[in-house]
């Protein structure tokens, strides 16, 4: 993880497009800024960046459904539970599960596990549309290859 | 026309109108069920009361459920009719000009419902 640029996830553990289904590795750092204020003393991650690292995985899982080909939007959710603190060091893992795929949109659900407890879940509403530009294209494309989702391509 | 004709004739015509009949009540049923769950649906995933939607109710502009509230009301109807709404090219249609009343006044919502969901019992 890296908090300040809100690249929340490190890798693709797996991927299964016929549930379809993705689960992703997130270490949450052992020091950052946002520890300094959330909260002084007892350093947690706040839900909201956990929240933030389910909708990414619900976004990965998303664009690795249809081939990178439409950007997912974090658009909603319908519930979420933040059920432990997660410490600064803690190595997640982030599950994805699309269980409704609509026109134009996707309802997801996901969970955050450490040490094989259940830290956090969350149902999600993602918007996926075109993208905007391709400079945000390629970034997704150039993160998808850091998470394991792409391979390399060289020009 | 002798006496026995005419009695045979008005009874097939009682015949003929009581399956009109029949048709137009299993017709109306199909509509009224329908509306009544998109109405519940509608009143459970936003702020609008039941009692206030009608079937000439149009969900955006006279329900004013907006484009995330919709996605709510459409993910339950996708669910509960097993059905997936074209919702996207809907709304890419009404951005071209296309009359929105087609897909959002509920009378057309419904209509579009039941053949969608019944093409899919068929299949």
């Amino acid at each position: 993880m890296r908090l300040e640029y809100f690249q929340m996830l490190d890798g693709v553990e797996r991927l299964d497009l016929d549930l379809p289904t993705l689960v992703a590795s997130a270490q949450v750092p052992e020091t950052s800024p946002v520890f300094e204020g959330h909260f002084p003393g007892h350093a947690v991650m706040p839900g909201v960046l956990l929240l933030e690292t389910m909708a990414q995985a619900a976004g990965y899982l998303m664009l690795a459904s249809d081939g990178f080909s439409r950007m997912p939007f974090f658009a909603g959710v319908k519930k979420a539970n933040f059920r432990a603190f997660v410490p600064p060091g803690a190595d997640l893992l982030v599950h994805a599960t699309r269980v409704h795929d609509g026109s134009g949109y996707a309802v997801v659900d996901t969970s955050i596990l450490y040490g094989g407890k259940s830290m956090a879940d969350a149902c999600l509403i993602m918007r996926s549309v075109a993208f905007p530009n391709t400079a945000l294209e390629q970034h997704v494309r150039s993160e998808g290859t850091r998470l394991g989702l792409l391979k390399e391509t060289h020009a | 026309m002798s006496r026995e004709a005419a009695l045979a004739l008005a009874k097939k015509r009682v015949e003929i109108a009581s399956r009109c009949v029949s048709a137009i009540e299993t017709w109306t049923a199909a509509m009224t069920s329908t509306f009544e769950t998109v109405a519940r649906i509608i009143a459970s995933t936003s702020d609008v009361p039941l009692e206030s939607i009608t079937p000439d109710s149009h969900v955006m502009k006279d329900l004013e459920v907006d484009s995330l509230g919709f996605l709510d009301v459409v993910f339950e109807i996708d669910k509960t009719f097993d059905i997936r709404l074209p919702v996207e090219e809907w709304l890419q249609n009404v951005q071209g000009g296309y009359d929105g009343d087609t897909y959002f006044v509920l009378r057309n919502l419904c209509d579009y419902i039941d053949q969608t969901a019944g093409s899919a019992a068929v299949a």
